[in-house]
């Protein structure tokens, strides 16, 4: 029998045929790096061990935890969509489908309970897999839990970024606050919170952090738990360690990045395709790729491709909200019909480097009086190590292999957090953050942390 | 009512051969020249898919899913999976014609075998036994057979509530629909009017299988949809 395979989202039920296939695949193909599809398929208990097996970095990174290893997350819960408008004089180009108009995803426990805070990774989406696999986790062992959307997702900068310009992590604390207080008030109405927790994974970790400082200073939500998963811990020095990618899949310069990244969509779209029209469970399609012997330089390709993809949006969507000239004419309008492929071939010339570079940094120079340097520092965990240092109730799990980690950054991740430190030997970017053992630390983390606080029952 | 989708499928191909009847041929002579971006697909009603999209989306988030949410809290998962088996068995008749139009003996056979074991055993189609003894589904329609002997996609196309389609796949689509049809009023004579009817059903049920919000991808979320579409549409061309 067709059985549902597991998805941590009761938004579907698992696709089987015809165009639903289709949409079905692109969600999947770019909302995430990591085709590893957040669930489990056949809980297997016996395949279970206590080590991620995939020694490749970059294959990690691609396809995630083998589903037979994955944390069998029992029944998904069902998840609800939320809405705010927080600028409702902003005028958002027509382009923009969201327009002004933020949405999370929540989910409720029947009884009073602590809410945990889900913060999507670089460009992620509060849909995206491994944000609704983490409120699967968290949910599962009894918290409310609400998916928020990166500070660099575009509906994020149209409707929730004050500065439309993210990236400066301070800045960006101050907004997700701005949208958890608002979420909170909101969800006050409907249930009884008796606390709250924060996780993110890559830049949502490092988003976590900061978002972690701040309350530490003000006391909103007095976070009885923050768990930082593959967290960048220097935004400037990530984008290089990324922009090395490139240089190793494009041997041919900048200028044949459209080539690469319809080069690995392709290859994506064929290992979908290999999954042939079989239901489409996660064990199909990892199997398929794994079939398929990647190489290195393909891996690097796809990851490269679906970094790329996630700075072309942004740089867009904050070029354009901020008028800054750089790839949208000021003048121009952007409504629903306008032709997009002009725009589209110029921002995939932007990697988080030259966006740093030529549009975050002119623009905080000119609203601030920091220098360059300044910006840089700040951008980093370094820059609130002491609050890091001092605060029990921050964790951080990382790989020794995570490709956005730059030499010495293992070493502050070590020093800083010392006992409150994992660092796994193997997972590459986020690869193991559905490896069983790893979701149960988790869940166990979070849960004697409530317990500690009398936050749960 | 039931040929409400396929009337605005047509409707929009003969608005499709009458906006640009020129180009649809001079494509299929002169083959493509290489676009600027390679991810940029043939797309001459640009203008008008891009506003069919966002009407969908719209729909989509206004009409479709409110419904969808109202199907999953009244039917239980199982039967949801039922009636998506249900639907999948039905469409088995296009995959089993245009296996045998492709001349593939082993993807006609298998899907017939399918078929009869879904029917009998598997109480018309609402349960799916002849995956679990280890038959393999097909994917195979009309717009796959085109492609198999030579015809090229055409342009993209945005169908109003459908999404994503082309030329080729839009008349692909009505080829199958009517002949699933066809085949239903060859069984059942009149009953088949209650099947037909059920085409909206089978759409929510679609949908409700579907993940995937519209507005999430960023701005370039329609070019990437397209290039998806008609990359995927080449890839079950050539299997």
């Amino acid at each position: 029998m067709n059985r549902n395979r597991y998805h941590p989202s009761s938004l579907n039920d698992g696709s089987k045929n015809g165009w639903a296939q289709h949409v079905f695949l692109y969600c999947v193909l770019l909302c995430c790096i990591g085709l590893g599809f957040a669930g489990s398929a056949d809980a297997n208990d016996s395949a279970k061990t206590a080590v991620y097996p995939i020694k490749d970095p970059y294959l990690a990174t691609v396809i995630g935890t083998p589903p037979d290893l994955q944390a069998d997350l029992g029944h998904p819960p069902k998840l609800r969509l939320g809405k705010w408008v927080r600028f409702p004089q902003r005028d958002v180009p027509n382009v923009f489908m969201n327009g002004n108009t933020l949405r999370y995803v929540w989910a409720r426990q029947k009884e009073a309970a602590p809410m945990v805070f889900v913060l999507a990774g670089t460009g992620g989406s509060f849909f995206d897999p491994k944000v609704r696999f983490l409120m699967g986790a968290l949910h599962q062992v009894g918290f409310h839990v609400v998916g928020l959307s990166s500070p660099t997702h575009t509906s994020f900068i149209t409707s929730a970024s004050e500065s439309e310009m993210p990236g400066r992590p301070t800045e960006d604390a101050e907004d997700l606050v701005a949208v958890m207080r608002q979420v909170r008030n909101d969800l006050e109405k409907k249930l009884e919170i008796t606390g709250f927790g924060l996780v993110g994974y890559s830049l949502g970790g490092t988003d976590a952090a900061f978002v972690a400082e701040r309350d530490s200073r003000l006391k909103e939500f007095d976070f009885f738990e923050v768990y930082l998963i593959n967290p960048a811990v220097n935004l400037h020095s990530s984008a290089k360690k990324l922009d090395g990618l490139y240089r190793e899949a494009l041997p041919e310069g900048e200028q044949s990045i459209n080539q690469l990244v319809s080069t690995s969509l392709k290859k994506a779209i064929h290992y979908v395709h290999q999954s042939g029209s079989t239901p489409l469970g996660s064990e199909f399609l990892y199997q398929a790729i794994a079939d398929m012997h990647p190489t290195d330089t393909d891996l690097e390709g796809v990851i490269a491709t679906s970094f790329r993809l996630s700075s072309a949006n942004m740089s867009f969507a904050a070029d354009a909200m901020t008028r800054s000239g750089k790839i949208v004419d000021p003048s121009k309008k952007l409504k629903v019909g306008t032709e997009m492929e002009g725009y589209f071939n110029e921002s995939l010339h932007w990697s988080f480097v030259r966006y740093l570079d030529e549009l975050l940094i002119p623009y905080w120079l000119k609203k601030t009086n920091l220098n360059r340097e300044q910006l840089v520092d700040q951008a980093s965990l370094a820059s609130i190590r002491d609050f890091l240092k001092n605060t029990d109730t921050i964790d951080v799990v990382t790989n020794q292999d995570d490709i956005v980690l730059a030499p010495g950054d293992l070493e502050f991740l070590k020093r800083t957090f010392g006992d409150r430190a994992i660092i796994h030997p193997h997972g590459g970017h986020c690869g193991n953050l559905e490896f069983d053992p790893n979701v149960r630390h988790m869940q166990q983390r979070f849960v004697s942390a409530a317990q500690a606080r009398g936050e749960q029952r | 009512m039931k040929n409400f989708f396929s009337t605005l499928i047509i409707a929009s191909l003969i608005f499709l051969a009458t906006a640009s009847p020129g180009q649809a041929q001079e494509q299929t002579k002169t083959s493509v020249t290489q676009p600027a971006n390679p991810l940029d697909r043939w797309d001459p009603l640009g203008g008008f898919n891009r506003r069919v999209y966002r009407f969908n989306a719209n729909f989509d988030r206004w009409v479709v899913m409110p419904l969808v949410r109202g199907y999953r809290f009244i039917f239980p998962s199982f039967a949801r999976t039922g009636f998506q088996n249900f639907f999948a068995n039905i469409d088995e008749v296009t995959v089993f014609s245009n296996s045998v139009l492709q001349l593939a003996p082993k993807k006609a056979v298998g899907t017939l075998a399918r078929t009869v074991i879904n029917t009998t055993f598997g109480l018309a189609g609402l349960w799916d036994p002849a995956t679990r003894v280890g038959l393999k589904a097909y994917n195979e329609d009309f717009g796959q057979t085109l492609g198999h002997y030579g015809v090229p996609p055409g342009p993209y196309l945005v169908v109003p509530l459908l999404g994503p389609s082309s030329l080729r796949e839009g008349t692909g689509q009505i080829a199958d629909r009517l002949l699933i049809w066809g085949v239903e009023y060859a069984i059942l004579g009149d009953l088949q009017y209650v099947f037909s009817a059920l085409y909206p059903a089978e759409i929510l049920v679609s949908r409700n299988a579907t993940n995937f919000i519209y507005g999430e991808l960023g701005p370039f979320e329609y070019e990437l949809v397209r290039y998806f579409f008609m990359e995927y549409r080449e890839a079950l061309v050539e299997d």
